[in-house]
C-alpha cells in the first residue's frame, strides 16, 4: 500500500479512536478540589494533542498520496506471518487450558515448521526437549510459576 | 559481590551471543533473561542486564566483521571496514580492534558516569515538579526527534504512549480511569509486557525470511586468525578511539539518540581527522575503532540520566529502570541518598562488565562464533516461548500474556506505518510522573501555567525542547530537498 494511503488510513484510525477516548474521558469520575486538575485533565490534553496531530498526518498521508498516485498496491499480508500470528493467538487461547508444558510443545512445533524446518524427528525431538527444558529451569530452579494444565504442568 | 561479579559474567556471555546473531538485537536478550530479574536480588538482575547490555554492543561487531551482517543496529558502521578487512584475510586483526575500542569506550564512558552521576543526582535534588515536568517533556520530544524520520509520526507515537499509560488509576487521586470496570485494567498497563509486544514480535515475523546468517557461516570471511590486537595498531586508533569515546559517551546522555547515530557520527568524524582518509571504504581498522568505541560508550551515557532523573535513554535503559522498580527501588537523584551503596554497585557493576566483556572476548570469541550457524529454526520458536514466559510471570497474570501480544501487533502496525515504538516505550514508562509532575506543578500555581516559564530549570528544559523539535524539522526538510545537479 502507498505510504500516503497507510498515513491516510492511521490518521482516519487515530481520529476515530480520539473521539471513542474523549467519550470514555467524560465517564471519569470528577474530583471537586479546587485549584486541582482533575483525573480527565491530562486525558484530555494528550488527546487534544493526538487528535491535532492525527490532522497532521492526514494532510501530509493526502500530499504523499498524491504525489505517489497510480502506484500498484495490495492489502493483502504476506502468509507466512499470518500463520505466525495465528499460531501465537491458538497458543494463547490454548495457555490457561492446558497449561504452559503442553501448549508450548505445539507452539514450538508450529513455529521450526513456519521457520523452514521439515524434518518430522527433529521437529518432535526439539519440540519435547526445548519446552520441557524451558519449563524445567524456570519452574524448578527459577521458582517462576507457570500456567499449569490439566496434568499437573 | 560474586553472585553479582558471577551475574555480570554470565550476562556477558549472553550479550555476546545474542549481539553477534543477526536480527536477535539486545532487546532479544534482555527479554531472555527477564523472567529471572524477577527472583534474583536486586544487585544480582542488575549486573546480569549491564553484562548483557555492555557485551551485546560487542557481539554486534562480530557479525558484522565476518559476515557484513551487523547483529546490531549499533554495529552497521563497522560493517563498512571491518567487512572488507575480513576479505583481505584480517579479521582477526578487525576483531581484535573492534574488542579494544569497545573497553576503551566502555571505560571513558565509565568514568563519566562515575564523576558526573552523582553530581548531576545532588542538582537534580534541586528540581520541583514544574522542572521535573519540563525534563520529562524534554526527554520524550528529544526522543521524538532523535528516533523519528518524521517528526509528526514520532510525536504521535510518543503521545499514544502517553493516552495508554493513562488506563488504570491515575497518579494523583487514585480515581480509576478507562478500566470499564475490569480489575486487570486497574493495575494499568506494565510497560515490560508492552516492551516484550512491541519489540519480539516484529522481530519473530522479520526472522521468517531464509537463513542467509547460517549460509553465510560457510564463507572464508568467517574464518579469522588472531584476536589478539598488535601495539602497532592500538597506537594508531587511539585517536579515532577517543572520538568515538567521547561522542559515544555525550549522545548516551541525550535520549533516544541511541548506538546507531553515535557509531555512525564518529566514524565520519575519524574519517575526517584520519591521515587515511583514502583507505577507508577498502578496509581501515580506524574505521572499525571509531564506531565500536562509541556504541560502547552510549552504554555508559545511557546510564547517567537513568540514574540521576529516572529518564531513560533507550529501551535497555528502560528495562533496567523496570527491573528496579520491581524490586521497589526507584532511579533518580534520591537512589543516590537513600541507597547510596545499591547506586556505586551499579556504577561499578557496569566497570566490571567491560572488564568481562574485554576477556570474555577476546579469549572465548573463537567458540562463541559458532553460535552463528545455529539455525533461526530454534532460536526463534525459543524466544516466542520466553515472551510468554516473561510477560506472565511479572504478576502472574494471562492478562499480561494478551497485552503483550496485542502490544506485539501494535508494533507490526506501526513498523507498517514507519512510526518509530521507541518513543511509545519511553512514554509509557516516563507518563504517570509526567502527569503526576503536571499535575502538583498546577496545584502549586493555583492553574497558573507561568510557573513553568517563571522556574529557571523548567525554563531551559522548555527551550531545549523547542530546539529538539526545530532540529528535527529542519533535518527532515533537509531530507526532503532534492540533490544539487553537479
Amino acid at each position: 500500500m502507498p505510504k500516503g494511503l497507510r498515513d491516510i488510513v492511521a490518521a482516519l484510525g487515530l481520529l476515530i479512536f480520539s473521539g471513542l477516548y474523549v467519550w470514555a474521558t467524560t465517564h471519569i469520575p470528577d474530583r471537586t478540589i479546587p485549584n486541582t486538575p482533575g483525573p480527565s485533565f491530562f486525558p484530555f490534553v494528550i488527546i487534544t494533542v493526538v487528535a491535532a496531530l492525527s490532522v497532521a498526518l492526514l494532510v501530509k498521508g493526502y500530499k504523499d498520496y498524491r504525489a505517489e498516485n497510480g502506484v500498484p498496491f495490495s492489502i493483502l499480508m504476506p502468509p507466512l506471518p499470518c500463520l505466525m500470528l495465528g499460531a501465537f493467538l491458538i497458543f494463547l487461547v490454548a495457555l490457561p487450558w492446558a497449561g504452559f508444558l503442553l501448549s508450548s510443545i505445539g507452539f514450538f512445533a508450529v513455529l521450526m515448521v513456519l521457520y523452514g524446518s521439515r524434518e518430522p524427528v527433529k521437529i518432535l525431538l526439539w519440540s519435547l526437549a526445548l519446552p520441557s527444558a524451558l519449563y524445567a529451569v524456570f519452574t524448578q530452579l527459577f521458582q517462576i510459576l507457570l500456567p499449569t494444565g490439566p496434568l499437573g504442568f | 559481590m560474586p553472585s553479582s561479579l558471577m551475574a555480570t559474567g554470565a550476562g556477558a556471555v549472553i550479550g555476546l551471543v545474542v549481539g553477534m546473531i543477526p536480527g536477535m538485537t539486545i532487546s532479544s536478550g534482555i527479554i531472555i533473561l527477564l523472567p529471572l530479574t524477577f527472583v534474583l536480588e536486586p544487585n544480582v538482575s542488575i549486573a546480569l542486564l549491564l553484562g548483557l547490555y555492555v557485551a551485546g554492543m560487542t557481539g554486534g561487531s562480530f557479525s558484522a566483521i565476518l559476515l557484513n551482517m551487523p547483529g546490531t543496529p549499533s554495529a552497521s558502521a563497522t560493517a563498512l571496514e571491518g567487512y572488507p578487512l575480513a576479505n583481505k584475510g584480517q579479521g582477526g586483526r578487525a576483531l581484535g580492534i573492534a574488542i579494544s575500542a569497545s573497553f576503551v569506550g566502555g571505560i571513558v564512558s565509565f568514568m563519566c558516569l562515575l564523576l558526573i552521576a552523582p553530581n548531576l543526582a545532588e542538582l537534580a535534588l534541586q528540581f520541583q515538579a514544574p522542572d521535573l515536568f519540563s525534563l520529562i517533556f524534554f526527554g520524550l520530544t528529544a526522543i521524538c526527534s532523535f528516533a523519528a524520520k518524521s517528526l509528526v509520526k514520532g510525536l504521535l507515537s510518543a503521545v499514544l504512549g502517553l493516552a495508554i499509560v493513562t488506563v488504570g488509576q491515575d497518579p494523583v487521586m487514585s480515581t480509576e480511569r478507562f478500566t470499564f470496570g475490569d480489575a486487570d485494567l486497574l493495575g494499568g498497563i506494565h510497560f515490560l509486557t508492552a516492551l516484550i509486544g512491541l519489540f519480539a514480535i516484529p522481530q519473530l515475523i522479520d526472522n521468517l525470511k531464509a537463513d542467509a546468517v547460517a549460509e553465510a557461516m560457510r564463507s572464508d570471511s568467517s574464518k579469522f586468525g588472531s584476536v589478539l590486537p598488535k601495539l602497532a595498531d592500538l597506537i594508531r586508533v587511539r585517536i579515532p578511539t577517543m572520538i568515538g569515546s567521547l561522542t559515544g559517551t555525550f549522545l548516551g546522555i541525550l535520549p533516544g539518540a541511541g548506538g546507531p547515530i553515535a557509531a555512525f557520527i564518529s566514524y565520519d568524524y575519524a574519517k575526517k581527522f584520519s591521515k587515511n582518509k583514502e583507505s577507508f571504504g577498502k578496509g581501515e581498522i580506524e574505521g572499525v575503532a571509531a564506531p565500536e568505541s562509541a556504541n560502547n560508550a552510549v552504554a555508559g551515557g545511557a546510564l547517567i540520566p537513568m540514574m540521576t532523573l529516572g529518564i531513560p535513554g533507550d529501551p535497555v535503559t528502560a528495562i533496567l529502570i523496570g527491573a528496579l522498580l520491581v524490586h521497589g527501588l526507584a532511579p533518580g537523584p534520591l537512589l543516590f541518598i537513600e541507597n547510596g551503596g545499591f547506586a556505586y554497585g551499579i556504577i561499578f557493576s557496569y566497570f566490571w562488565a567491560n572488564i568481562f566483556n574485554l576477556v570474555i572476548a577476546l579469549f572465548a570469541i573463537r567458540y562463541l562464533v559458532k553460535v552463528l550457524a545455529t539455525p533461526k529454526v530454534l532460536l526463534m520458536p525459543a524466544i516466542a516461548v520466553l515472551c510468554v514466559v516473561g510477560s506472565y510471570a511479572l504478576r502472574n497474570s494471562f492478562f499480561d500474556v494478551y497485552v503483550m501480544f496485542f502490544f506485539g501487533l501494535v508494533g507490526l502496525a506501526m513498523r507498517w506505518l514507519d512510526m518509530p515504538v521507541v518513543p511509545l516505550l519511553l512514554a509509557l514508562v516516563l507518563g504517570p510522573q509526567l502527569e503526576e509532575h503536571l499535575r502538583i506543578a498546577l496545584t502549586a500555581s493555583h492553574g497558573d501555567i507561568s510557573i513553568f516559564f517563571t522556574k529557571p530549570f523548567s525554563l531551559l528544559f522548555l527551550c531545549l525542547s523547542i530546539v529538539s523539535v526545530i532540529w528535527s524539522i529542519w533535518l527532515e526538510r533537509r531530507h526532503k530537498e532534492p540533490e544539487p545537479q553537479s
